[in-house]
């Protein structure tokens, strides 16, 4: 197994270790986390392919992964917040206000 | 590139680009709320008939060659989002006046349009996330009630599993092929390796999840629901017409393949049954709502098993009737506090206190279950024909009787206003001129295309 598919396999497995995070854990903290994890694991892929293209296109998606990333917490946190405020929690469980 | 071609091509995203700043200057001059209102409406309308002029005179341009790229199909779906996006900046006249819906609204259509022109992944991935981000931001809007926050907490988490999994199938056809050209995904539709094969369901999930099929509507009805009505309105037409749209860009001029046809016509053939039986019990208009338009999203994506060039007609003419329909029956729910409004026990009795509104909303109802005067039966009808004519007639006789299993909660809904006594707890309430604005804006187009559908089919 050389250097490529060693580090494909690492991105997918850290993408599916994002996801199972995200559907499994109720703690909404970690579920954010678990959703960093997973698009880290697309960065280290999209790294990888394009280091072995050597294609500068895909250096151009990673930076626009982390901004669009570092926007979407910059969204999630206060939607936590504001959660966090009213149910005193952090626990996904917690919040089932809406159902149907 | 020379900078008219620039100037041309781009000018509908151009002119949403201006009416954002200017609301950003109008909000350090702390300006009255209603101008704000105007200055959006102004904004929607002039990129809706720039997108539409330059529609109708073919225009085609590549300002950003493999970027960035405009055509006349692009061209009317960008006039299509933006003009679906009018009534909803109408009926949020009464409710938002200030300048965050505004500016969160046209950043989110921006994105759209930016989708429909894109030609590769990455001005794709851009389009898609500057069209939800706002999006998660509008569903909090209504904070006056506390389940909002809850509603797009869960609405961003889903959606942001969704963009790692797009970016993922990304990387992956880049891995396979060689390219980030949207062209790329046709190629490794077609490529047989076991890469490829990830890329494709990869980005198909993140298209589900998107547009909400099962199993991935989790989040559509808590959205919707928690969401104020000009927002929910907002979600369940144009966020969605685009993420299909854009979807018939991607899939451009390829076939589907026979090993993609159970992804392709089984979960979306799900997401109509489910759908429509779980919208039977609901009682918040809202909810219902998120419900059929899981199951209007399955219809959708039948119409990509069926032969690629008929595929942009039947999507965009669904899109068109569709969108025009539910936004019709927002318009005219009956105002009030936003958490009650919705309820359906509300709508009893509609026809005793607002004939109009009633008749709207009947209207709205019949064509979204798709029966015959109605556009939304030439709509469904398309998508159909399209998948016999490629030879899937058993998913599509599958399709028609989950499709028609929606009947009875549409009628439901008719029953209550006709049949059902009121309980006369709210006086008949004069009619706000936003909303009548609203649902002018709405009729006109429905009845010539009741009308006149083939009008509408001879130009696509």
């Amino acid at each position: 197994m050389d250097n490529t598919q060693l580090l494909l396999a690492l991105s997918t497995a850290l993408f599916a270790i994002g996801l199972a995070g995200v559907v499994i854990r109720r703690n909404l903290l970690v579920m954010l986390m678990c959703m960093e994890l997973m698009l880290n694991g697309v960065v280290l892929s999209l790294v990888t392919l394009s280091q072995q293209a050597a294609s500068t296109t895909g250096a151009v998606l990673v930076f626009l992964v982390f901004v669009v990333a570092a926007a979407e917490i910059a969204i999630a946190v206060p939607i936590v917040l504001l959660l966090a405020r009213r149910k005193r929690t952090l626990d996904m469980d917690a919040f089932t206000d809406l159902k149907g | 590139m020379n900078a008219s071609t620039l100037l041309t091509a781009m000018l509908p995203e151009h002119l949403l680009l201006l009416g954002i700043l200017l609301l950003i200057v109008l909000e350090i001059g702390a300006r009255k709320p209603r101008e704000f209102l105007w200055v959006t409406l102004v904004t929607v309308f002039a990129a809706a008939f720039a997108a539409a002029r330059l529609y109708v005179s073919d225009y085609a341009a590549a300002p950003f060659p493999g970027q960035f790229s405009v055509d006349p199909a692009a061209l009317l779906g960008k006039a299509t989002l933006l003009g679906l996006t009018l009534p909803a900046v109408l009926i949020a006249g009464g409710e938002f006046r200030g300048p965050r819906f505004s500016i969160l609204l046209l950043s989110s259509v921006y994105g759209a349009c930016l989708m429909l022109s894109s030609d590769s992944f990455l001005t794709l991935f851009l389009g898609i996330e500057l069209m939800s981000l706002p999006v998660y931001a509008l569903v909090l809007l209504a904070m006056g009630r506390p389940e909002s926050a809850e509603g797009a907490l869960k609405y961003l988490i889903l959606g942001g599993a969704g963009t790692a999994s797009l970016l993922l199938g990304i990387s992956f056809t880049f891995g396979s092929t060689g390219s980030f050209g949207l062209a790329a995904f046709g190629a490794a539709l077609a490529g047989g390796d076991t890469m490829a094969r990830a890329a494709v369901v990869l980005v198909l999930l993140a298209f589900y999840l998107k547009a909400a099929v099962v199993p991935f509507h989790a989040w559509a009805p808590d959205a919707y629901e928690s969401a104020s009505v000009p927002v929910t309105a907002y979600m369940a037409t144009v966020i969605k017409s685009a993420v299909l749209l854009a979807a018939v860009r991607m899939f451009a001029g390829t076939e589907v393949p026979a090993s993609m046809v159970v992804l392709l016509a089984g979960l979306p053939l799900l997401s109509m049954v489910w759908g429509n039986l779980t919208a039977m019990r609901q009682e918040s208009f809202r909810r219902m709502i998120a419900y059929s338009s899981i199951a209007h999203a399955g219809y959708l994506f039948f119409a990509f098993l069926g032969p690629a060039q008929g595929r942009y007609e039947a999507v965009i003419f669904y899109v068109i009737a569709y969108g025009l329909m539910n936004l019709l029956a927002f318009v005219c729910l009956p105002t009030g506090e936003d958490a009650t409004r919705d309820r359906l026990d509300n709508l009893k009795g509609l026809f005793g206190r607002n004939p109009y509104a009633a008749v709207l909303i009947a209207a709205a109802m019949l064509s979204l279950a798709g029966i015959p005067p109605f556009p939304g039966f030439v709509a469904k009808f398309l998508i159909f024909r399209n998948v016999i004519d490629a030879g899937y007639t058993g998913w599509a006789v599958a399709g028609l009787i989950g499709s028609y299993l929606g009947i009875y909660f549409y009628l439901r809904v008719i029953q209550y206003m006709f049949m059902s006594a009121g309980e006369e707890a709210a006086a008949a309430t004069p009619s706000r001129a936003w909303a009548f604005a609203a649902s002018l804006c709405c009729l006109l187009p429905v009845i010539l295309l009741t009308i006149f559908p083939g009008w509408l089919l001879d130009r696509l």
